[in-house]
């Protein structure tokens, strides 16, 4: 978008709203003189993560991958196929890290920290081999519930990797 | 095979419910003639792109000013919405009304709108800017025949403005959907995707508070608001 | 429906046409005989003629012509590909290693060379304000103000990378993270 006569307000980044408070029981022992009751299961939250080899040559395209809309637009419909290398459910609990196994020796560490106010989980990924942190130390993201983000760019087999992680479910609709 | 567009993806977020499309014959008449308009606008009929900006750019703004506090804030996110609907027509696919379509693309911008931090101004200010040619920002209003009362009006307009600016998010949504735009309380309850009996509760207290703060005015003569 | 009065939330249906036909036929027989219910009628009336004024008013009160010179003009320019993005800052420990478009190609070039390439972390949250929805912010404006997943914080260690939201025809957009990886042991 080119300069806009109209005056604009700057845009600048957004700025998380509040603290959030943790909406999922964490598990709890009652203090008791008779014998101790069964510690309350914790409430576990779902998750997914989406492993696609996507390659610049032509070639199939996993059916499975038609609902996927981030591979439909710009830049990821650049590629001209798409395989599933892996796809794992997960129950996450706060502060419980849970691993995936990725190509070249690799493994995505996913965090569930909290969840937001807003509704929004605050969820930690890290891809390391072990003992490293030499491809993604780090990365924090405010994930929409049932919304996947994505951290691609890893090479393998002439393709490149594109990791679809998703949190929570969708809300669902009269 | 090239993958599938965009249309046929199955993802949904909560902003992409819009108002239930209405049995009212008028209104599916008004989605017909969208229909016509909008297929010569995907061929780039530039006319038919303007028609289409007429028709909706009042609703667009009472959309964005529910969810945006000021108007100039909403009149952004309209002008943005309809940049997105002239670069993006091509590819509606219309499978949903394009009354629909807008209204997703306009509550999705008026949503990261007040996510961004910014300077809060009075409302009061902007409005004595003039527009110079090609600024479009806010205009006087020509004055009505009768002067006093279109300034009557004018700072009646502003007391309005500022009870509805007052009211927190929650409630100034309802209020506009309701009162603006004529929805029903099941069809609010599926745009915010809350209980209908919230949507009569945060109705009833947005009326509520609003009749606390224009009490003066709801007592007086009303004509005022009829542009005679 | 009390004896005396239509109670607030009746009156408030009848108002908004909720009320189902047995309901409506109570409401109208009660309103012709009590003024005062009347009166709280006529009082929402009145706000939703003022709310529809001032609505119109501040609609009036601008350029669509102007605005819709500046849709026009506007839409003929490129549409960006990426929204602006935070800034991350390398590890400590890492190299300073600054993006190559030479070592990328095809796809992931485009993705790339699209996005912002240098960024700093956003940093901690921070402190909480005072704006609450109050009790009942379990869905609608509380979920409107989450229309977007965001990437808060990221470190990219020795790699270059770069964040970029993949954007929908419908405003929404998926953030991305993109890692350029030239890490010669990756191949299998």
């Amino acid at each position: 978008m080119g300069p806009m006569s109209r005056a604009k307000l700057a845009r600048q980044s957004a700025v998380g709203p509040v603290i959030a408070a943790l909406l999922l029981a964490l598990p709890h022992f009652a203090i008791a003189e008779s014998p101790a009751a069964a510690p309350a299961a914790a409430t576990t939250t779902p998750g997914e993560v989406l492993v696609i080899l996507a390659g610049d040559e032509e070639g199939p395209i996993d059916p499975d991958l038609s609902t996927v809309r981030a591979l439909q637009v710009k830049p990821f419909n650049g590629y001209k196929s798409f395989k599933i290398l892996a796809r794992e459910g997960l129950k996450l609990l706060p502060g419980q890290a849970e691993e995936i196994a990725l190509p070249a020796s690799r493994k995505l560490r996913i965090t569930l920290l909290e969840r937001r106010k807003d509704g929004r989980f605050k969820v930690q990924v890290s891809i390391n081999r072990p003992n490293k942190t030499d491809y993604l130390p780090l990365l924090e993201v405010a994930a929409k519930p049932g919304e996947r983000f994505f951290v691609a760019g890893q090479k393998y087999q002439g393709g490149t990797i594109l990791i679809g992680v998703r949190v929570g479910e969708l809300p669902t609709h009269k | 095979m090239k993958p599938p567009g965009p249309a046929a993806a199955g993802a949904k977020s909560l902003n992409e419910q819009a108002p239930a499309a209405s049995e009212d014959p008028k209104e599916a008449r008004r989605i017909h003639e969208d229909d016509a308009i909008v297929e010569r606008a995907r061929t780039g009929d530039r006319a038919a792109f303007h028609e289409l900006f007429q028709k909706y750019h009042r609703r667009a703004f009472a959309i964005a000013l529910g969810v945006v506090k000021r108007p100039e804030d909403a009149l952004d996110v309209v002008q943005d919405a309809f940049i997105k609907v002239h670069r993006h027509i091509g590819n509606f696919q219309g499978s949903s009304s394009f009354y629909t379509w807008l209204y997703r693309i306009v509550m999705n911008l008026a949503i990261d709108h007040i996510r961004k931090v910014r300077k809060v101004t009075e409302w009061g200010d902007d409005v004595q800017r003039s527009d110079d040619a090609g600024d479009g920002t806010l205009v006087p209003h020509m004055p009505d025949e009768n002067p006093s009362k279109a300034v009557v009006r004018r700072e009646l307009s502003g007391k309005i403005m500022e009870a509805l600016d007052s009211l927190p998010e929650y409630h100034r949504a309802v209020i506009l959907l309701r009162e603006i735009e004529g929805l029903s309380y099941e069809e609010m309850a599926q745009v915010l995707d809350v209980p209908k009996g919230t949507i009569m509760s945060r109705l009833f207290h947005a009326r509520r508070k609003l009749q606390e703060q224009l009490e003066p005015y709801l007592e007086g003569d009303l004509d005022i608001t009829d542009r005679g | 429906m009390s004896q005396n009065h239509l109670s607030d939330e009746l009156l408030q249906r009848h108002f908004d046409g909720d009320l189902d036909s047995v309901e409506a036929a109570e409401a109208h027989e009660h309103l012709a005989d009590c003024a005062e219910c009347n009166q709280r009628l006529e009082q929402l009336g009145r706000l939703q003629r003022l709310l529809r004024m001032a609505v119109d008013d501040a609609a009036n009160n601008v350029s669509w012509q102007g605005m819709y010179a500046r849709i026009e003009q506007a839409a003929q320019e490129p549409e960006p590909a990426v929204r602006d993005a935070p800034v991350l800052q390398p590890s400590s420990a890492a190299r300073a290693k600054w993006f190559r478009p030479a070592v990328m190609s095809g796809v992931g070039a485009i993705a790339v060379a699209a996005a912002v390439l240098l960024m700093v972390s956003r940093g901690p949250d921070p402190a909480p304000t005072d704006e609450t929805y109050g009790d009942d912010s379990d869905g609608p404006l509380a979920a409107l103000e989450t229309s977007h997943s965001e990437i808060t914080h990221v470190d990219f260690g020795p790699n270059a990378g770069a964040v970029f939201d993949i954007a929908y025809d419908d405003g929404s957009s998926t953030p991305v993270v993109w890692i350029d990886d030239d890490d010669d042991d990756a191949e299998e």
